[in-house]
Parts: structure tokens; sequence; C-alpha cells
């Protein structure tokens, strides 16, 4: 835009109009100003001025803000206190609570009675379990532990695998080896003993008091029947008897391999470890040493 | 330019305000309004022209750059002002008037006319009418003092002259409307 034409020169009435007032008012003079003021200007120019009663108003009124703000903002609300899981441990269980909650289970059982959406945190020899809302039982042994959840969902974490135990599921850790096929077989070459007889197991029993192969024969038979029976601990107490009486006898190969399978089976790893090693040192040709080994690599990792 | 080679700045700048003070003082006042200390106004100006002397005495203009100051010290002080309202420390005592008292009838009714249409634009336009109309600077030194270009000067020149003369008019309106009518009407 180029300059504007004067004001004065309006040709609309509210333009002319408001030029001529503009007009009259420009052409009031100045009033003259006290030249003395300027010493004023030099020795306020020598200083800032801060006005402190502003200062103050603004303090003041920050002030005020933030208590505004802090009185009407949201309280934070007080978290409500979760009920803690109730714990109820057997009689010969060993457990610890450490400061910051986590429980240690070192051997015997451990149930939780009472869920709650406290999260409870449960370490074992073997694993560590996790639970919220979750009942539960927990047993340590020194085959692994048990873990029997009732209600809601129990983790259990071990060697960098996770596991979900839902409710009314059952699971035991570290999960028993795979036990090889020829070991579980039953030897045929074993001569019967006391077949048919209506009281086998005593028949069995008084064989084994004898002395030879058929003594050998009648403890290692003792033991299976005792295992059929579910005498577990007869059965194992058998053949155990059987290689402390004929370390070298004719059947302890099969004794010793008996006494693997049934401690594997059993979780008890130690002693099935024990064996095993025992087995690849005096059945060192035996055909089926191959798979104790593979057993034993399993046990170890246990 | 006021500023001769052979004085101090500081001089410099005491000659300005002897030669502009005036003038200046009167272009404040109609800036940020006749209820604000027009002397105090002015002393703030030239207070920025101590502490800056070299900016004005080397300033093409130095008029232009104390009408530049002017018009930043008086858009502050207006601010100001509206908070120390709200918390009431706006000290309304005697203060000096701007326009020498020789003024006619005509010339005091035609300003107060023009304070309250000029309260009612916005700044940008208020400025370059009061500078163009009121204090007669030129497009140029407008332009030097608001640090805008020349033809923005020109369009807010030509807002504000259509701005002020609408305002005026309802202003006109408002008055004709509410002299002496209600009276009129309770006693007939």
């Amino acid at each position: 835009m180029d300059e504007l034409r004067a004001w004065t020169e309006a040709t609309d009435e509210a333009g002319a109009r408001a030029a001529k007032l503009v007009a009259t008012a420009a052409a009031i003079p100045p009033a003259p100003v006290d030249l003395t003021a300027w010493d004023v200007v030099v020795a306020r120019s020598a200083a800032p001025r801060h006005d402190g009663r502003l200062v103050f108003a603004f303090a003041a009124s920050l002030a005020a803000g933030i208590a505004l703000v802090v009185a009407l903002s949201p309280k934070p609300t007080t978290p409500t206190a979760v009920d803690p899981p109730v714990l109820v441990a057997s009689s010969s269980a060993r457990w610890t609570q450490g400061a910051d909650g986590v429980v240690s289970l070192a051997a015997g059982r451990l149930s939780v009675e009472r869920a709650s959406a406290a999260k409870l945190t449960l370490a074992t020899p073997h694993a560590t379990i996790e639970a919220t809302r979750a009942r539960f039982l927990a047993e340590v042994t020194a085959g692994g532990t048990t873990l029997v959840v009732e209600e809601g969902e129990v983790v259990l974490r071990a060697q960098g695998q996770t596991r979900t135990v839902k409710a009314g599921q059952t699971l035991v850790w570290p999960e028993a080896p795979n036990i090889p096929a020829p070991l579980e077989a039953r030897p045929t070459a074993v001569a019967a003993v006391c077949e048919g007889v209506g009281a086998r197991l005593d028949c069995l029993k008084l064989e084994a008091k004898g002395d030879g192969l058929a003594a050998q024969a009648a403890l290692y038979e003792l033991g299976v029947a005792e295992r059929e029976s579910g005498h577990v601990a007869d059965a194992l107490a058998a053949w155990t008897t059987s290689l402390s009486r004929f370390p070298d006898g004719v059947l302890h190969p099969e004794v010793r391999l008996a006494l693997l399978v049934e401690l594997t089976r059993q979780r008890r790893f130690a002693e099935a470890l024990a064996v095993a090693r025992g087995f690849e040192t005096a059945c060192a040709a035996d055909p089926r040493v191959a798979d104790v080994q593979a057993l034993r690599r399993s046990l170890e990792g246990r | 330019m006021a500023a001769a080679s052979d004085v101090s700045p500081a001089e410099a700048v005491r000659r300005l305000y002897v030669e502009h003070a005036a003038e200046l003082r009167l272009g404040v006042a109609r800036l940020a309004g006749k209820h604000l200390d027009a002397d105090d106004l002015l002393q703030e100006v030239f207070m920025v022209a101590l502490r800056k002397p070299q900016d004005v005495l080397t300033a093409d203009s130095p008029k232009a750059w104390l009408y530049g100051v002017a018009v930043k010290v008086a858009a502050s002080r207006r601010r100001t002002a509206t908070v120390r309202r709200f918390f009431g420390f706006d000290e309304v005592g005697e203060l000096a008037d701007p326009e020498a008292p020789s003024r006619t009838m005509e010339q005091r009714d035609a300003s107060k006319r023009v304070e309250q249409v000029l309260a009612k634009l916005s700044d940008k336009k208020r400025e370059v009418l009061v500078l163009h109309e009121l204090q007669g600077l030129p497009g140029e030194e407008i332009a030097a003092a608001l640090q805008i270009p020349l033809k923005t000067v020109w369009t807010r020149l030509f807002h504000a002259r259509k701005d002020f003369a609408a305002e005026l008019a309802r202003l006109d309106v408002i008055e004709a409307r509410t002299s002496g009518l209600p009276q009129e009407r309770r006693h007939g």
C-alpha cells in the first residue's frame, strides 16, 4: 500500500468527523517539561527499579496458586491392605521368610491355605514358585519339588524353563528322566523260583535265605514280586541285599539295573546315580552299558 | 542528529531530552493512556537511552529511536498497570497534564474523546495512529520506530483510521441514546 492521503481528505462522514476530531487533538501543543528532571533520569538509570510490592504480590499469588493446586489435587489413595496368603507348614518342614517376602522351603511340605492378591514367591532348592490368588501345596524332597495346585494358577521357574500349573494339576520338578526301554525289560534268563506256589512271597523269602544261584534268583524275584505288589521299599531292600551278598553273582547286572530303574522312578536320583556308576564299572562289557550311561547323564543334570 | 563529536554520550542524550522531552511525554501519554504518569514514562524512555547511548546516538533518526522505546515502555506499562490494578496498587494521584494548559475547550474535549476511542483500538493500530496522526511522525520514522516495513505502516494506519471512525460513531450513538432521554421519559 502506498502512502495514504491525509485523513482530513476523507470523504465519508464518519471518517471526516474522526479526522477532524483527531486533528483538533493533535493541534494541542505539549506542556513544557521541567528540564531539571533530567537529574532524576540520571539517578534512576544508575540503579534499576524494582517494585518490592509487585515482587511480594507475585510471590504471594504463586504461593496461593501452589496451595490451591495442592488442596484441589486428588489425594493419593492409600493402597488397600492386602491380606497376605496363609501358609501352613508340616512339622518337619524347614522354611524361612526373608525380608523381601520370599519364602524359602528347604525341605518338607508347605501349603497355601488362603489365596491372596499379594504375590507369593516360594523358593525351593530345585525351583522358584510364583503365585497370586492361588492355593497350592509344595513339597520338597531330595528328589525334587512337588507342586499340587488346588486353586488358580502357579508358575514354576527353574533352569531357564517356565511351567504353568493350573488348578487340579500336579507337577514334579525336576522331571524324571526317560528310562531307556532296554533297562526296563525283564530278563528272561532268570531261573523260575517258586513258580506255582500259593504263598510265593514266603517261598521266595525262604529260598533267599539259602545260598548259591537259587538264593540269587530268589532275591531278584522277591524284589520283582514286592515291586509288583506295590512294596517298593521291600523290593529295593531285596535287591540291595542281593548285591550285598552276591556283588559278583550271576544276576548282579540284572539286580543293578532293577535298582537303577526303581530308584529313578522313585526320584531318588542321587542313589540311582551311584548305582548307574557302579554298573558302568562292574559291567563294562554289558551291551546295555550305553543305555545306562545315557540315563546316568540325565541323572547328573538333576 | 543532536549528538556532537566533542560531547560525552550522556550529554548528547541530555540534549535529546531537552529537544524532544515535551513532545515525547505527550506521545507516550497518548500511547499508554493519560491515567498513567507521563513523567515517569518519559523518564523510563530516557533511562533506556542512557543505558544504550550508542544505539540512540548512531540511529538514523534518534527521535524515531526514542519513539520506538516509548512504544515499548507504554505497552509494558499498560500491562503492568492491569496487574497493579488487580492487586490494588494502582495509585491515582495528581498527574501532570502532558498537554499545554493553553488548549481550548474544544481541544480538551477532543483530546478526551480521542483517548476514549484509542483505548478501544488494538495496540498495533493505536501505535501507528498516535504516531502519525497525533504526533505527526512521517511513515519512514514510524517504520523505524516500530521496526516494521513502511507498507505495513500504511496498512495498519488505513485500518486504524477505519476502526477509529467506527468506534467514534459507535460511542456517539451510545451517548445519543443515553444523554437526557431517560430523564425526558421519566418526566413525560
